[in-house]
């Protein structure tokens, strides 16, 4: 079902194309500065899919936070012209990167999330990045389970929500 | 009205740590509203000291009484039993800080209050 540039241990480094489950042919790219069109897929994110307060709710917020998620590594799912996933690294300035990713609305539990996550790692470990982690709400069984999928354990859990994390250096 | 302030620097910023005071010195406009500043978590950081001074000067600034009340020790326990102990119509303390990344992470004390407060609880951000 992919073709493309899988590693031994179920990464895959972007580009590569993945028919996901409905039948759709959707292609994953590194981010390359095609900022109108994450800009576009956030316009059009449902608000009531919004996690842990992102994406921002008005246009203004989510520049600055684009101009935050941008500069580091990204993937963009792309369906016919137009982007519908995103996953992005950014640098915690403390040694590790955190992860991101949003699945627009209509592209859910097709295995788009776990490509993109699946990706990104991919990607973090061609360009040498080490710790990756996340926090995700608790409740979040769908996120969760993508997480551990694609290789992230359990570091710890800080009320409503948990931190994952995995390391992608030194190996494949 | 009377409307407790919490205020807990080292979890955040100090401009982040004052904003349920901003947010409080504003609805003292629209009506009465008395209010109570309190200091806690590690209240003998420099944080706590840059924040203490701080919100004194925005108090001055409203016409306000200058005064702030440190409370050390654990931050929930500390405005739970205030709670339990003074009668308080609201409270405004801080959601919480941000990852790199932008997502909103709640302060314990926040998640605490917002289980176990007796009264109106605002998170300001």
């Amino acid at each position: 079902m992919t073709r493309g540039g899988p590693t031994t241990d179920g990464l895959f480094v972007p580009p590569f194309t993945l028919t996901d489950r409905t039948g759709r042919h959707v292609e994953f790219r590194p981010y390359d500065g095609e900022r109108d069109a994450v800009e576009a897929m956030y316009e059009a994110f449902d608000p009531a899919d919004r996690a842990q307060g992102i994406p921002p709710a008005t246009a203004e917020a989510r520049e600055g936070w684009l101009d935050v998620l941008l500069p580091g590594p990204g993937v963009l799912a792309w369906h016919e012209e137009r982007v519908v996933g995103h996953a992005a690294l950014v640098d915690d300035m403390a040694g590790g990167h955190e992860l991101v990713v949003f699945v627009l609305q209509g592209y859910r539990g097709t295995g788009i999330g776990t490509a993109l996550v699946r990706s990104l790692l991919g990607l973090a470990r061609v360009r040498g990045l080490g710790r990756i982690w996340l926090t995700v709400q608790r409740w979040n069984h769908p996120a969760i389970a993508v997480y551990h999928k694609t290789g992230f354990e359990l570091e710890g859990e800080e009320g409503l929500e948990i931190v994952m994390s995995c390391s992608v250096a030194g190996e494949g | 009205m009377r409307l407790l302030v919490v205020l807990e620097p080292g979890e955040a910023s100090v401009e982040d740590a004052l904003a349920p005071l901003h947010w409080s010195l504003e609805r003292c406009a629209e009506g009465r509203v008395e209010l109570t500043v309190i200091l806690v978590g590690h209240t003998d950081g420099p944080e706590a000291g840059s924040a203490e001074s701080t919100a004194r000067t925005l108090l001055r600034g409203a016409g306000r009484p200058e005064d702030v009340t440190r409370l050390p020790g654990p931050p929930d326990k500390e405005v739970l039993r205030l709670l339990g102990r003074e009668t308080f119509d609201e409270v405004a303390v801080s959601g919480g800080a941000r990852t790199p990344a932008g997502k909103i992470r709640p302060s314990r004390l926040a998640e605490r209050l917002l289980i176990n407060a007796p009264v109106t609880l605002t998170l300001v951000r």
